[in-house]
């Protein structure tokens, strides 16, 4: 039997007899100091171990692709696994406000029967079956673009706020954004021909001025944010691979 | 050993044959009917062997040449070039350096051939050993970053030890942090709810973890103004750990019994179903107080600007570039960036957590320096620098 298959049964197992021995033993294992803290605190350890252990494997060497193997597999297992926790949240919550008679109640009854039924359908005739499809391509759909949609308006009113020139960071953020727009469409180079002596200087030309705004100012900008998020980044990894920072982890009580 | 051609065992066989057609009887005939049937069965299966073996006897070879290039052919006539390119981009894992690369066709040409693939075979047989990949543990072409790594990893020790042994550190104020109480007070005088959205990535994200750092803080500031705090989440995981983190918060307060589980709940994986179910929250609870801190995307913005309809005061905090406008124009108070990685140890001013962030200073610090070097070096035209820091 292939090692890794024989290492990934041998997890499951172990996780199995590990998540029975917990549900049996109940509340005397809540409080265990162990399982609460330390426990996870190991094998995250170990996990960023293994991927920081990754990241300078050559990837022609079969145990770079196996330990992305092992760790895709089991990112698969625990999502599955999880989505159960948020169902369970999403059906009990909803079905708590029907019967209380909760203020909005309606809508949990739209999302419960909307659940229930796409569940239904889509359990009995797969993601291909005509009624499944039809409730993606036709209802799923839609709506999705219409949320996405809302965008654009969104976007023209938190501009028409940000570019108030109320003071003089804003009225410098007004003048760039004037110029990007007008640099974006044909019309503003014909317009921007009108205005005496620049518009006459080829090379000062309002798509030209656009592109180097975001050439060289939006770039810069956007590399200096990275620079630091990178190694906000990697100092939050360390302090959370070394247990620095166990916030995560909830209750200790 | 050759196999005999179909010609030769045609040959061996045809004299028996002759005799045994020389005899007058019946059994003859029937015994000629028989060796002319086994001969040409022998025949055929001759042919069959020679043709399977010269075909098997070709593969090799025809396999070894689909490996060579197509502009490695004819004769050797001293450039080097083609065949320095090819053998290069052969290894381009390992990346063997050209003067290497030369001394091994040179040794190829000492054998005395001067057939292209030929020399290209020997060559890249000479080097397979020592280039192949797939036999190496450690990729030397990221070398620099593991140095990197390390520097960052002591400088951040260091001053995690300081810290321990109590030398004072400094933190700027951060604006957005500094007004998390002004928020929540703000939200616990309008009899309003909070809203904390931690983002639409799963927990294996830094920033989801940095957001509900700063979840315990604010839901620390709930449980004591006893104002209710809503956490709509888009990953089952998060919704756990945020149950946990408010859970732990609300103890250390004393407030246990406020503490309302079914306020932090799960709403859906999909990104503009949890952008429309947030929303819906926004128009029927009108919290006064909203708080974005983790990974956003398109909807960074249309939940901002909902928030700001209904009057919300808003805090967000992202590291992805391109939302950050977004946030900036629709929000009263923006972490940029590290901000938001800083936020833990803003809040905590614990010794550890400050020691890592004075850290990670110096090592930005570092990287000024090493930009600064690396312009001077590239403008007088020495490109090693540049060069090494290149990943792959």
């Amino acid at each position: 039997m292939n090692k890794l298959v024989f290492f990934n049964t041998f997890l499951v197992v172990f996780f199995i007899v590990a998540f029975i021995l917990i549900v049996t033993l109940g509340k005397a294992l809540r409080s265990s100091m162990f399982l609460r803290r330390k426990l996870p605190l190991f094998v995250c350890f170990m996990m960023g171990l293994i991927m920081i252990c990754q990241f300078f494997i050559p990837s022609e060497n079969p145990l770079y692709k196996n330990i992305d193997d092992f760790s895709t597999k089991w990112i698969q297992i625990i999502t599955s696994f999880s989505l159960v926790i948020g169902l369970v949240s999403l059906v009990t919550i909803n079905l708590s406000k029907f019967s209380r008679g909760a203020e909005d109640w309606q809508y949990s009854i739209v999302l419960l029967i909307g659940f229930f039924i796409s569940s239904f359908i889509g359990l009995r005739e797969g993601l291909e079956g005509p009624n499944f499809s039809f409730i993606f391509n036709y209802m799923y759909t839609p709506m999705q673009s219409t949320m996405f949609s809302i965008l654009a308006f969104f976007v023209a009113s938190a501009a028409f706020r940000a570019f108030r020139a109320r003071t003089r960071e804003a009225t410098m953020l007004l003048i760039a954004a004037v110029v990007v727009m007008l640099g974006r469409v044909e019309l503003g180079s014909i317009l921007w021909s009108y205005i005496p002596v620049i518009g006459s200087i080829k090379w000062l030309d309002v798509s030209f001025v656009s592109q180097w705004i975001n050439d060289v100012f939006t770039t810069a900008g956007q590399r200096a944010i990275l620079l630091g998020a990178s190694l906000g980044y990697i100092a939050a990894s360390f302090k959370i691979l070394l247990g620095i920072e166990k916030s995560y982890l909830g209750s200790e009580e | 050993m050759i196999p005999p051609t179909s010609a030769a065992i045609a040959q061996q066989a045809v004299p028996t044959t002759a005799e045994v057609l020389s005899a007058s009887t019946a059994e003859a005939n029937l015994k000629n009917a028989a060796i002319t049937a086994e001969v040409s069965s022998t025949v055929q299966k001759g042919a069959e062997t020679l043709a399977t073996e010269t075909a098997g006897a070709e593969k090799p070879a025809a396999a070894e040449d689909a490996n060579i290039p197509k502009d490695i052919a004819g004769t050797y006539t001293g450039d080097d070039e083609k065949l320095i390119t090819a053998l290069i981009s052969q290894f381009s894992a390992a990346e063997p350096l050209t003067e290497e690369v030369k001394v091994l066709i040179s040794d190829a040409v000492a054998t005395g051939t001067r057939d292209m693939k030929e020399i290209y075979k020997i060559a890249a047989s000479k080097a397979a050993p020592k280039y192949d990949m797939s036999k190496r543990y450690f990729n030397y072409k990221r070398l620099n970053v593991l140095l990197a790594g390390i520097l960052l990893f002591l400088f951040i020790n260091y001053y995690t030890y300081s810290a321990r042994k109590g030398k004072d550190m400094f933190i700027r104020k951060i604006g957005g942090l500094a007004a998390i109480d002004e928020a929540v007070g703000r939200a616990t005088e309008m009899g309003k709810p909070v809203l904390f959205i931690p983002g639409i990535y799963d927990m294996d994200d830094i920033q989801t973890i940095a957001g509900v750092s700063i979840l315990g803080h604010v839901a620390k500031k709930t449980a004591e103004y006893e104002t209710p705090l809503l956490v709509p989440c888009t990953r089952s995981l998060v919704m756990s750990t945020a149950q946990e983190v408010v859970k732990e918060s609300y103890l250390k307060t004393g407030r246990i019994d406020s503490f309302r589980p079914e306020n932090i709940r799960y709403l859906t994986d999909d990104q503009f179903g949890y952008v429309a179910g947030v929303d819906g929250i926004m128009m029927r609870e009108k919290p006064a107080a909203n708080f974005y801190l983790g990974v956003f995307f398109a909807e960074s913005l249309i939940l901002a600007e909902t928030g700001h309809h209904v009057g919300a005061i808003q805090i967000a905090g992202t590291a992805m570039v391109h939302q950050i406008p977004f946030f900036v124009a629709a929000c009263d108070y923006t972490l940029i960036g590290e901000e938001l990685f800083a936020a833990s140890a803003y809040l905590s001013r614990e010794p550890m957590q400050m020691g890592a962030l004075k850290g990670q200073d110096v090592a930005k610090f570092l990287i000024i320096i090493v930009i600064v070097l690396g312009i001077i070096m590239e403008t007088a035209g020495y490109h090693i620098f540049a060069n090494w820091f290149a990943t792959n």
